[in-house]
């Protein structure tokens, strides 16, 4: 509707008009028909549609088109006699019915036909026939606008079918999953407290064919299993191959379609389907993020030996979202690297992750490595070192983090101070009491009051010497930091 | 004279025309960015395992900020709400906004709270905080309730900025109700991009008017029973899925809705929190972050995701609606006037050679020019001789066009989210579509007109808006 105004921008200045027939006399030629209408040959040829060697037929009725000036009359000539049938056009139809007698005659003089006074023609028309005309006579705009319209009309009609469609499908499928899921769920259950089951019955495997089935005994199958370790877990693995799912597995890893990929990536990686690595392998760097982190997960649980070899040399840079959820992988498998290997790799989101999974699995053989990228150029990768240092919670760096604090960025002074809390040392006490009096932000000043709050005796007693002689500011940012409900 | 008039009348009618193509072509731009990017979305997401999150000790730790004004009738049910979210590392700060009412006694009660010396950091300046309340029921330890002299919306999220520690907050309603993974969904984009700093998330804002609610959650959807309201239903289905994912598919977003959005809080600080003296703070906050940003030289992205995850109730009173529109409109200007150095400057990119003057010319003036053109055409009416068949068939495209683009919303939501399952309530929406150019537009226009008078005459006032709450009625008896 905001667009109404289109429509005025269209209706100023307009020239209206009506049609009229004129029933062709025994030798009469256009050239006179042109004269006594007083409007050119080549618009009578064009309004009848016919070229410049068409000869007119007597009885012939040729449409004449009349320019309309008062809104509420049409102007025709004086010379226009009763042989002229009028037609009226939709859009005048009304204005000329209203058209009364007695207003034939104006001020001046001059004569005012009431076309009505004839039979209308239009009237005895079909609507098609009109639109026909309309059509025919319209502009390009308006054949446009026409289209346009007809087409939003289709449009909204094809999407109710499309709706329609749509809810009947899923109310197909959701029927067809409702009336297996209880049953194949009670059939996996059966499985795993069977004592002998290596066989899966034809009738299963029949069912198996359909699509709708196969994936609500996937599903169910891989939610029970990814609850599960030990035999339980292989047996599943076990049915899962029985069922012959693998090769439909297989499929969706090789699909062309990414997301079906991913999904498929995901099944061979819980069902520990080792032989189809290679697949995956071309995927460890792929330019589409989920299907990587989907490759790079998979790989991770296939290849334990060595699950993060695709951060030697990655193409595409590790999101935090990848690395999450490589952090989930890696709590699925047993042993875990070691992350040294990486620690000072090139590749800034690798030694991120490095940083951060040292620090997630306390390697504190890799200390002396975490450290020196205390003195890296980025201040990310130095946020990170700090970080892992405070996870590890071992004192040793303490002193280099002190040092580290008055040259860092706000946000890395936070973090140094949170690290040093961690690792709870006695000789952190003079460097809180430091920052604790001297620094200018607050939110520094109250973690260094809490960071000797946390040394216990020694820390307190420092705590509630400097309260006594502390001023209001001081005071309560003391009676913060020792309040343990904040 | 006749030649001036002659020359107005050509601008204003080449000037209409050029507008009217200007923003049609615009729709439709926007359909197709919208529904590629929701097709991209939804397949991305079909199979993520938000527990990943939950689980991870590296997920990054959240504040809910709930500003409260007189929510007495509501406030319990509200925080029980918050405090069930589903993530790993989040507190809900709600800020008692000098309430006239029993809010914080309430609380005080409901949640055993106490007061806490706070030792109150005033990055960003707000009223005074009067006290800060913690409980002493461990169950609750994820609370924080901050009592400040009234201030306004903006003044009250200052204040929990202030007060929270946390890398994220998201500043919500507290009359909104979450979905239980809210923060999940939102936090995911921030995590997703190693190129560029997220430094906020968007989500869908649904109508919760005739939804049933039990213990702070939606168990029933319904497509409201009041008019008025499912008009908005209809209006915001193509504002968010069709409007706003387009936008974040240009990285030109501007607004993220004040009812629930996830928040960098180092950028927003760094930027000056929200500003007090609009009646549009979310918009403006949007614009300003993105300002410090580029002024910066810093690669940052703001993301729209299409998840319903935040419920509110809709005024469902022409009165109410039109207080609203009114502020939004008076929102909308204060924020675009006060960064008119965006319009068409390169130097900032699609906020200002796209979002700064898409927001002028078709959310602004749009109501503005509609209102020229409808006052030209009665002129012209009275003057000259219309062309009705063609003047029908405009009305006619023009009316299916509005139709058809919110076709295209139902549609969108079907094949997303598709969250009002009765059959019935999609052809509602279908015929809701109908109706809603002729009669639900028009008031608007109305509404916005009003917006434009009263930021012209200095009206600065909130507008009073009234609210059943989700705890009388509607909610399910147990």
């Amino acid at each position: 509707m905001t667009l109404l105004f289109l429509q005025s921008y269209l209706t100023y200045g307009q020239e209206s008009s009506v049609f009229i027939y004129h029933v062709v006399k025994s030798d009469e030629k256009v050239s006179q028909i042109s004269k006594f209408y007083n409007v050119p040959e080549d618009s009578i040829r064009r309004w009848n549609s016919f070229d410049s060697n068409f000869r007119i037929l007597p009885g012939m009725k040729l449409m004449i088109r009349k320019q309309l000036i008062v809104s509420n009359r049409v102007l025709i000539n004086d010379n226009l006699k009763s042989d002229s049938i009028p037609v009226e056009f939709p859009s005048t139809f009304d204005r000329i019915k209203n058209i009364q007698v007695s207003e034939t005659v104006d001020a001046k003089g001059k004569v005012y036909l009431p076309l009505l006074s004839e039979p209308v023609v239009a009237n005895k028309q079909s609507f098609y026939d009109i639109f026909l005309h309309f059509y025919r006579k319209a502009n390009y705009l308006i054949k446009i606008v026409l289209f346009l319209n007809l087409f939003f009309l289709a449009s909204v009609i094809s999407m109710l079918i499309v709706i329609l469609y749509r809810r009947f499908k899923d109310s197909y499928v959701d029927f067809k999953r409702t009336k297996c899921q209880d049953r194949y769920r009670d059939f996996i259950t059966d499985w795993l407290y069977e004592e002998h089951t290596s066989f899966v019955p034809e009738s299963l495997l029949q069912e198996l064919r359909d699509w709708v089935n196969r994936d609500v005994f996937t599903s169910e199958l891989l939610s029970l299993h990814a609850n599960l370790t030990g035999d339980s877990a292989d047996k599943l693995v076990e049915l899962f191959h029985l069922a012959g799912l693998k090769k439909y597995s297989i499929h969706k890893a090789s699909n062309s379609s990414w997301n079906v990929q991913a999904k498929g990536f995901r099944e061979l990686a819980q069902m520990k389907i080792e032989e189809e690595s290679k697949l995956i392998s071309k995927n460890l760097n792929s330019e589409n993020e989920v299907l990587r982190i989907e490759a790079q997960m998979a790989w991770i649980q296939l290849n334990p030996n060595d699950p993060l070899s695709f951060c030697d040399d990655p193409e595409v840079n590790l999101t935090e979202w990848g690395l999450l959820n490589s952090l989930v992988a890696l709590k699925k498998i047993d042993a875990v690297p070691d992350f040294r290997r990486w620690l000072s790799s090139a590749n800034k989101s690798v030694a991120l992750f490095a940083l951060k999974m040292s620090g997630v699995f306390k390697q504190f053989d890799n200390i002396d490595w975490v450290t020196k990228r205390l003195d890296d150029l980025d201040l990310d990768i130095r946020h990170e070192a700090i970080c892992a240092l405070g996870k590890m919670a071992v004192p040793s760096p303490g002193n280099r983090l002190r040092q580290l604090f008055f040259t860092e960025w706000s946000e890395n002074k936070t973090e140094i101070i949170r690290s040093l809390i961690m690792m709870s040392d006695s000789s952190n006490v003079p460097f809180f009491e430091e920052v604790l009096l001297t620094e200018t932000e607050i939110s520094l000043r109250i973690l260094s009051a809490r960071g000797l709050v946390s040394l216990d005796s020694i820390g307190e007693e420092r705590v509630n010497s400097l309260y006594e002689e502390a001023d209001p500011v001081l005071k309560t940012i003391i009676i913060h930091a020792k309040d343990e409900r904040i | 004279m006749y030649e001036l008039i002659k020359i107005l009348n050509f601008l204003i009618e080449n000037g209409i025309f050029v507008y009217a193509i200007a923003i049609f072509i615009s729709y439709i731009v926007m359909a197709i960015l919208s529904g590629t990017e929701m097709i991209r979305y939804m397949r991305k997401n079909s199979f993520v395992d938000y527990s990943a999150i939950i689980s991870s000790p590296y997920a990054p730790p959240v504040t809910i900020l709930a500003p409260a004004y007189n929510e007495g009738n509501t406030i319990i049910e509200n925080i029980r709400s918050l405090l069930s979210i589903h993530y790993s590392d989040f507190e809900v700060i709600v800020i008692n906004d000098g309430s006239k009412d029993d809010s914080l006694k309430k609380i005080i009660a409901h949640y055993q709270l106490e007061k806490v010396d706070f030792m109150v950091n005033y990055v960003i300046p707000t009223k005074p905080v009067r006290g800060v309340y913690k409980s002493t029921n461990k169950a609750y330890s994820k609370l924080l309730v901050i009592d400040k002299e009234n201030g306004g919306k903006a003044d009250s999220l200052n204040a929990g900025i202030n007060i929270s520690n946390k890398k994220y907050f998201a500043g919500i309603d507290v009359d909104c109700i979450l979905e239980e993974d809210a923060i999940l969904k939102m936090i995911k984009p921030i995590l997703e991009d190693s190129q560029n700093r997220v430094i906020a998330t968007g989500g869908v804002i649904r109508i919760a008017n005739s939804c049933k609610i039990k213990d702070g959650k939606i168990v029933e959807i319904n497509l409201p029973k009041n008019l008025i309201a499912r008009f908005q239903v209809l209006e915001y289905t193509r504002a968010f899925l069709m409007g706003r994912m387009a936008w974040s598919r240009l990285n030109g977003l501007l607004l993220i809705s004040g009812a629930f959005g996830v928040f960098d809080r180092e950028i927003v600080v760094k930027a000056g929190g929200y500003d007090r003296n609009t009646v549009g703070e979310d918009m403006e906050l949007i614009v300003r972050m993105r300002r410090y940003m580029i002024e910066n030289e810093l690669k940052y992205k703001i993301v729209y995701i299409p998840d319903p995850l935040c419920w509110t109730e809709v005024p469902d009173k022409v009165k109410i609606l039109s207080r609203q529109r009114n502020r939004w409109t008076r929102g909308t200007m204060e924020t675009l006037f006060k960064h008119m150095t965006l319009f068409f400057n390169p130097k900032y990119g699609n906020l200002g050679m796209l979002g700064h003057p898409y927001w002028f010319f078709f959310e602004w003036l749009a109501p503005i020019i509609e209102t020229i053109g409808i006052f030209y055409f009665i002129l012209v009416l009275g003057m000259g001789n219309p062309d009705w068949p063609f003047f029908f068939l405009l009305l006619g495209f023009t009316y299916l066009f509005a139709v058809t683009y919110s076709a295209w919303a139902i549609i969108f939501e079907e094949f997303t989210f598709a969250r009002y399952r009765r059959k019935r309530d999609v052809f509602r929406l279908l015929v809701i579509s109908l109706l809603e150019p002729l009669f639900y537009h028009p008031l608007n226009v109305w509404f916005a007109l009003r917006g434009n008078y009263d930021y012209l005459i200095g009206n600065i006032s909130w507008g009073k808006m009234e609210k059943k709450g989700f705890t009388d009625k509607k909610k399910i008896k147990k």
